[in-house]
């Protein structure tokens, strides 16, 4: 049985949509209402957090996952990353009142110590330190767009699809940080058997990416 | 008052008693084939280990100063420890040397790991015996892993000079390229790029390489595919079919993409892991370029097992030996003991209680795992479990301890 673990909320719809034109069975899956744990022909899904996803290929629970390069980039561990889907695109951006955009067009100097509300502290913190910058992390769960309005914080490292939330709460991008997508993932050992089956799911889904750009 | 740092921690109970065991096992292993135990410095020097390991490893350091002053880090790689130790006491002719070890090592922690202290057992092999030198440290490695009762071990069995010789057809900046995806396991990018390379007798092996796992059948893949350099597969042919050979083949997985620090690991490599969850044990493998770096010639291999981990997947074998708690209840320590000596030659773990007075012995007895209690004023022993009691006289067949 191959088990594989998906991410509950925005990408899940793209993750079943991924399985299915890879050939996976996904007939009960797309029907699960509360289910966590769904069996369908010789595969077992598991639906998770998206944070929570590759730690569950990392520890052996689950032979394959989807999940966001920005969850992998975040969590950081170590696992295989087999194929981008194409799909769940978005970019991870640093965004913030527009009064900050001409420290950001500046000198590095000029971002010391700013305050940065996020669910990604691993990912700001590398970001920043990158540029030979110090900042402070403010990590939160949710809302982030908030956190500049409420003094909560200056900018905020968040993911943004359309830029329509920003917007709604006057906020601009000021940084890309890097792109985001759903990515196939799976342990970095396993038996011959493992990887025969790893490289039938990852064909498939390559073979659809093609059909994607071919359309 | 809390005394243990983030990142350390005070380790007793059943995963101590199986590491122990384990660590019993892997010595008796490897000491009847020459192994020679081996107990490297706590401190190493932090500008001689900054000079032989790559940026990876330096990052992870635990940096701290000797009594004296001196820059240094808490031990982080024990095989250094075993270069230095051969380059200073033995001369080339003394070769092959050959070392196992159980001791701690201190690294930053990876993500989502907390630890900064693990424990590894290893062995390693100097000399110039060729491929059956792997063949023998892999073997005993297996032979002793077999052994245990923990998930079924896999091997993945890679060569580093397969790849090193391959990328000398690419250009510099692409070899890297390629190079850093396997190691951080960037499959879709390294796709990406091995697509773009310019035209080269090797470029579907490129393009092929990260999915040349699995049996042997790879090798000769492998072989069909490495236009030119075709000699280059040859020793890992070998090897796996010498493992084959003693039995083995059954959990090696040929994997012609894993690369691991290419500077310090200089040919046929290999990591340990147990094979339904891909959870990693350890792993090793030639690591010649380190002991150039030494200003040794010759080839070195070796391997270092994580023995936490293995604990932790380990199960304590059913058939311990009984255990007695001994009440001695006042009695002479010298006459206590030598009762307790008497009952462990016999074969029987003893544990002994001095105090004099002790109400629910038996349940005492009960919780500190012992099924039979010696109650030395009575000079009787009751077992715990069907509640019959025997003289001690009778139990040890004749002398009586007063």
């Amino acid at each position: 049985m191959i088990k594989i673990a998906l991410p509950t909320g925005r990408v899940q719809k793209d993750a079943i949509k991924v399985l299915k034109s890879a050939g996976v069975p996904t007939n009960n899956l797309e029907k699960a209402s509360r289910e966590l744990s769904i069996d369908e022909g010789d595969f077992r899904f598991f639906l998770a957090k998206p944070m929570d996803v590759p730690l569950y290929v990392y520890y052996g629970t689950t032979d394959l996952a989807l999940a966001g390069s920005d969850v992998l980039m975040e969590v950081s561990v170590n696992l295989l990353e087999l194929a981008d889907t194409g799909l769940g695109r978005c970019r991870l951006v640093v965004a913030g009142p527009w009064s900050l955009k001409s420290r950001f067009d500046g000198h590095e100097k000029e971002l010391m110590w700013l305050r940065v509300a996020t669910k990604y502290p691993n990912i700001a913190e590398r970001h920043f330190a990158s540029k030979g910058v110090r900042v402070e992390i403010i990590k939160l769960h949710g809302s982030v767009e908030l956190a500049p309005q409420l003094n909560i914080a200056d900018c905020i490292v968040d993911i943004t699809q359309t830029g329509k939330t920003l917007e709604a709460n006057d906020l601009i991008v000021l940084e890309e940080v890097c792109p985001v997508s759903l990515k196939l993932v799976s342990r970095r050992y396993g038996s011959a058997s493992y990887w025969r089956e790893c490289l039938n799911i990852t064909e498939g889904i390559k073979n659809q990416v093609r059909r994607y750009k071919d359309v | 008052m809390k005394l243990t740092p983030r990142g350390c921690r005070n380790v007793g109970g059943d995963v101590a008693m199986v590491a122990e065991d384990l660590r019993k096992d892997f010595m008796d292993t490897f000491i009847p084939y020459g192994y020679k135990p081996f107990w490297p410095a706590g401190l190493q020097l932090l500008e001689a280990i900054t000079a032989k390991v790559n940026a990876n490893l330096q990052n992870r350091l635990v940096v701290t100063n000797s009594f004296h002053g001196e820059p240094c880090a808490l031990r982080a790689d024990i095989t250094l420890g075993v270069v230095d130790y051969c380059a200073s006491h033995f001369e080339a002719h003394e070769r092959p040397l050959r070392l196992c070890y159980t001791e701690r090592i201190y690294r930053r922690p990876k993500s989502p790991d907390k630890n900064m202290e693990r424990l590894q057992m290893g062995a390693e092999l100097i000399g110039w015996e060729g491929e059956g030198a792997d063949v023998e440290l892999i073997g005993l490695l297996l032979a002793y892993l077999n052994k245990l009762n923990c998930p079924k071990i896999g091997i993945a069995l890679g060569d580093v000079s397969l790849i090193q010789r391959a990328i000398k057809y690419l250009p510099r900046a692409y070899a890297m390229s390629l190079l850093g995806c396997l190691e951080e396991g960037k499959m879709d990018e390294y796709a990406r790029i091995a697509r773009d390379l310019p035209p080269s007798p090797l470029s579907i092996f490129f393009e092929e390489l990260p999915w040349l796992k699995g049996n042997a059948e790879i090798l000769y893949r492998a072989s069909r595919l490495l236009k030119g350099v075709e000699e280059a597969i040859e020793p890992l042919k070998s090897i796996y079919a010498e493992l084959v050979k003693m039995g083995y083949g059954d959990c090696i997985v040929i994997d012609l993409s894993l690369v691991r620090e290419l500077d310090y690991y200089s040919g046929p490599i290999f990591d340990v892991y147990f094979e339904d969850t891909g959870i990693p044990i350890g792993g090793g493998g030639r690591y010649d370029t380190l002991l150039e770096r030494h200003g040794m010639l010759g080839q070195a291999v070796g391997f270092a097992l994580d023995l936490e981990v293995l604990a932790l997947n380990t199960v304590k074998p059913a058939a311990e030996a009984q255990k007695i708690l001994l009440w001695a209840q006042g009695s002479q320590p010298a006459s206590v003991l030598a009762c307790a000596k008497e009952i462990t030659s016999l074969g029987y773990c003893v544990e002994i209680m001095w105090r004099e007075r002790a109400p629910e012995v038996s349940e005492l007895a009960r919780k500190r795992g012992c099924n039979l209690l010696l109650d030395l004023n009575k000079k009787s022993i009751t077992d715990l479990v069907s509640g019959d009691e025997t003289f001690l006289d009778d139990f040890l067949g004749g002398d009586i301890y007063d």
